[in-house]
């Protein structure tokens, strides 16, 4: 299909800033919020103290979950291969479930890069990385990751050399995506969790890669 | 080929706005409602669903509500279909959570 054909005005400015609510909005999404859990708890859907519960459990996850992932990869060929053909499979063998969907892992490696984005809504690999980050969300970078990766990755400050390939991955709610990014160099002498504490969120984005070890 | 408005993947938009925000108490109510809804014994709110329903609520609405303002509401949406509860009675609901945060009226000596 041809770039623009599609049906919905795009004559406001092409800059579109992040929608974030004011202090009062907070407060009328409080008591939206309030009002919908008390209404389902009324209705016998939801148990007292369940939604408090669920809170806790989705807070949980963290980036430290993906980055032992990675970390494992990097010190054991065996598992890696196996992450890359089963990626969930591969999470549950270090106790990591992934609930929501399969999970695709990609690697980066000297010819190239892989950026993980979700154009349609927010889709993520929330399990293993927690909540996405408000500009993975935004309109700006759900529109443009798969357009001018490249300028987008230098807004990240991140320069992909021209000779590598750049591979954006769209997600869904079936699939998450991780990306296994390439083992930091001067990194050989330390240990399993010292490589994982080098593993940021972004590098598993893929908006940024793991820095060197001085 | 009609796009829906959701669908912006190659669209022009300006500079990503490289920021972190805090997540608040009652956006994480929304997504902890939302899990509770669509696990495997309620399954009443699938994430399909949930797309529906911010998908086809008009994109003025789409475009100038926040991330979580757009989940809570099609939530909304879908369980009055769904006759879960009216929108009345989601009214009679909000103005009882709107009146324990408003604050008191000042004493009259």
């Amino acid at each position: 299909m041809s770039g623009h054909d599609h049906t919905h005005d795009h004559d406001h400015d092409a800059h579109e800033p992040l929608v974030i609510e004011d202090e009062a909005g907070n407060i009328e999404g409080q008591i939206l919020a309030d009002a919908l859990q008390t209404l389902l708890v009324e209705r016998g859907l939801i148990a007292p103290g369940e939604v408090r519960r669920e809170i806790e459990r989705i807070e949980s996850p963290g980036v430290h979950l993906g980055a032992k992932i990675v970390a494992r990869a990097w010190v054991d060929d065996a598992y890696r291969e196996r992450l890359l053909k089963d990626g969930k499979s591969a999470a549950a063998e270090l106790g990591i479930g992934v609930g929501e969907a399969q999970l695709i892992v990609v690697e980066n490696d000297a010819e190239t890069h892989n950026l993980v984005c979700c154009t349609l809504c927010s889709c993520y690999p929330r399990s293993i990385l927690g909540q996405p980050p408000a500009w993975y969300i935004s309109k700006a970078y759900r529109a443009r990751a798969v357009r001018e990766p490249r300028a987008v990755l230098e807004e990240f400050g991140l320069a992909v050399p021209d000779d590598v390939r750049l591979l954006v991955h769209d997600s869904n709610a079936d699939m998450r995506y991780l990306v296994l990014p390439r083992r930091p160099e001067g990194g050989e002498g330390l240990s399993e969790d010292q490589l994982a504490a080098l593993v940021t969120r972004d590098c598993m984005i893929g908006v940024s890669v793991v820095a060197p070890v001085a | 080929m009609t796009r829906g408005y959701h669908d912006i993947g190659g669209d022009a938009a300006g500079p990503i706005p490289i920021v972190e925000l805090p997540w608040l108490h009652w956006e994480k109510q929304v997504e902890a409602i939302r899990n509770l809804l669509g696990d495997g014994t309620r399954r009443m709110m699938s994430l399909d669903e949930l797309r529906r329903g911010f998908e086809s609520f008009g994109e003025d609405k789409y475009r100038t509500l926040s991330f979580y303002r757009r989940r809570i509401e099609a939530m909304i949406d879908v369980l009055i279909e769904k006759e879960v509860f009216t929108r009345e009675e989601l009214d009679a609901a909000i103005a009882d959570a709107r009146a324990r945060w408003e604050p008191s009226p000042p004493c009259r000596s």
